[in-house]
């Protein structure tokens, strides 16, 4: 007995629905990305992650990535400040580091004052699929290295009010033993530095902060002793350059995964400082993927993936030599 | 076909192969309002109990119409090739090629794919786009802006593969970088998938007006979209830039009524040429909804099917 057409296309069409519900369902991923691709170079030395214009650096070649005004939540900036940040990336097998590199006609390194801001620039890595790159969402967090003109001047030499304004009066200090009189520990009336505040801590273990987030408004810094991104920075010839870098192995759940042979979802932003950026108001990029490929690969490296290609398309040419053998009409239906 | 070699009956999937490019335009319509625009815009949403709850429904559905797509282009390509029948040798290569433009696609979900896959890739995209359209070429002006739009959207997903495919070379050891070749390329491709849609939209007002078949509620649809897009820029130009590159990978630079009049004419020209050119409506439809340029593996091979599906509708 014929099965009418009609019901047969029924029967495909709930099978592919039934289908694409378990794929879903089960977490089966269906796509792939084939965007802007930043590929982390294999160090043949020593990984300069405290040289941003070491010659191996020069070496690689770099993606320039587009930037577009944050416009999406208050501080908005319609129009970037920094249109476009160059990225390159290396490891060495213990170590990671990526190098940030854009124009800048300023350095804003000085924030102890109202209205200066610093030159800043970030990588945020997705922890895991399904986060959003306007700074995460619930169901996907992110790992983001904060790197500020300002904590990597601190590390050299740490500035603070007196320094900028030598001959006001010092009555926002008061003294530590009013403090520890009225029980509040040294730092009683320092609220931020009593706090644990990292932008009002003396001492830093790094131009850069290592920050997770999970939507709008939940960007939190890490822990003191889970502060392991190093930084380092320098300023030639109208042009930033900038090296973050950890550990390969880290097991914290909250930063970004960095192993050999895996791809992760990055994006990038800078400010600049002298143009008022700060916070919300920045350049930021749309996710990228990052490759970190466990040695420097030949085409015939990918021979599975070669491989597949050619079975699919010995497959197509099988089934183009059946339909050869038949009448087509249209897209291939019947006749009408 | 010759004479005397009897035609075999065709395969079960063959007849399906009209009513699955339908499906697949549905879920690509889908895709672009709930994956690439509901869900985004979510982000804004106040998280609390209630709400946070509608959000992650909203994120379950996206995941559905993201997943339904590849999967409904996959048994679309199965359709298409089982019928390729008298299509042509080059036809047959074209959906050769595409299949292998879909393994890569998979097998880039488990292997970070390498420079010289991405090169591979995008050279199989190309070498399809150009079997599939490059026909329409020569009878380009008998075909009038139904051919026009084609070769167009063709040209602006050749241009978006032929930019990757600068990028790969320049990630190969040894290669060399020309950033600014990739940036000119895109913005390119851009302005021609904005003609695209504007010419596919002229083609289906003229098929209309000539047959007198043009119902006011379908150039109606065309000026409410073509407003609203208007409106939207002038109002928030910011958050529509944002919101045109995150759904049809647009960028935002041109002007707001190039992108205002392609996107109201596309509509009401769509609209009217899905009655006497379902094909052609079909195919232009599916190109236009997978967007400009996009990366995800499911949009480029239905955007490749919908070229395939369109050349052959506008010449038929």
């Amino acid at each position: 007995m014929m099965i009418p057409r009609e019901l047969r296309l029924r029967v495909l069409g709930l099978f592919l629905l039934i289908l694409t519900a378990l794929l879903t369902a089960f977490g089966v991923p269906v796509t792939s990305a084939q965007g802007t691709t930043v590929r982390v170079v294999p160090s043949d030395g020593t990984l300069p992650v405290d040289d941003p214009w070491s010659p191996a650096w020069d070496a690689i070649r770099p993606v320039d990535v587009t930037l577009s005004g944050q416009a999406v939540a208050p501080p908005r900036l319609l129009l970037p400040n920094v249109p476009t940040v160059r990225a390159r990336a290396m490891i060495d097998g213990e170590r990671f580091a990526v190098l940030l590199e854009w124009t800048d006609t300023t350095i804003d390194e000085d924030v102890i004052d109202v209205g200066r801001f610093a030159d800043q620039a970030a990588v945020q890595f997705a922890l895991g699929s399904g986060t959003s790159v306007c700074m995460g969402q619930q169901a996907g967090a992110l790992n983001i290295w904060h790197w500020k003109a300002d904590w990597a001047a601190d590390l050299a030499a740490r500035k603070d009010i007196e320094q900028r304004f030598p001959n006001a009066p010092q009555d926002e200090h008061l003294p530590p033993d009013l403090a520890e009189g009225a029980g509040l520990g040294p730092d009683g009336f320092l609220t931020g530095r009593a706090a644990g505040n990292p932008r009002s801590a003396l001492v830093r273990p790094s131009s850069v902060e290592d920050l997770v987030a999970a939507g709008f408004g939940t960007l939190t810094s890490e822990p003191l002793e889970r502060q392991d991104v190093a930084g380092a920075s320098a300023y030639r010839d109208g042009i930033w350059r900038v090296v973050m870098s950890r550990r390969l192995d880290n097991a914290d759940p909250n930063d970004a995964p960095l192993a050999v042979g895996s791809a992760i979802v990055v994006a990038f932003a800078v400010w600049d400082g002298a143009k008022g950026d700060r916070n919300g108001t920045k350049s930021v990029s749309a996710w990228l993927s990052l490759v970190i490929p466990g040695r420097e690969m030949s085409l015939l490296d990918h021979w599975p993936f070669l491989a597949m290609m050619l079975v699919v398309m010995a497959l197509g040419v099988w089934l183009l030599w059946i339909g050869a053998r038949q009448p087509a009409v249209g897209l291939g239906g019947p006749p009408s | 076909m010759t004479a005397d070699a009897p035609a075999l009956p065709a395969l079960r999937t063959v007849a399906a192969a009209p009513v699955i490019a339908g499906w697949l335009l549905a879920a690509t319509a889908i895709d672009l309002f709930v994956t690439r625009l509901a869900s985004r815009m979510t982000i804004f949403m106040p998280k609390d109990p209630a709400l946070a709850g509608a959000a992650s429904a909203v994120g379950r559905l996206a995941a559905f119409a993201d997943a339904l797509v590849p999967v409904l282009a996959v048994a679309l390509l199965v359709a298409l090739i089982a019928g390729a029948g008298s299509g042509g040798l080059a036809y047959r290569i074209g959906l050769a090629a595409t299949a292998g433009v879909a393994a890569a696609g998979v097998m880039a979900i488990a292997v970070p794919p390498s420079p010289w896959v991405g090169l591979a890739t995008d050279v199989l995209v190309m070498a399809a786009l150009a079997v599939f359209a490059g026909p329409l070429l020569p009878g380009a002006r008998r075909l009038g802006p139904g051919g026009a739009a084609v070769l167009a959207l063709a040209g602006a997903a050749g241009l978006a593969a032929l930019a990757r495919l600068v990028e790969s070379l320049g990630a190969l050891p040894g290669g060399g970088g020309l950033p600014f070749v990739e940036t000119g390329l895109r913005g390119a491709g851009e302005v021609l998938f904005v003609l695209g849609a504007a010419t596919a939209g002229w083609a289906g007002l003229r098929l209309a007006r000539r047959a007198g078949i043009m119902p006011r509620w379908v150039v109606g649809a065309g000026v409410v979209v073509a407003a609203l897009l208007l409106a939207a820029t002038a109002l928030a130009p910011s958050m529509t830039g944002m919101i045109l590159t995150w759904s049809l990978g647009l960028s935002g630079g041109l002007p707001a009524v190039v992108y205002a009049a392609g996107g109201g004419l596309a509509v009401a020209g769509l609209l009217s040429l899905a009655g006497p050119r379902r094909e052609a409506a079909v195919g232009l439809g599916t190109v236009l909804l997978a967007g400009n340029a996009l990366s995800a593996s499911g949009l480029l091979l239905a955007g490749l099917l919908g070229i395939a599906i369109a050349a052959r509708g506008v010449r038929d």
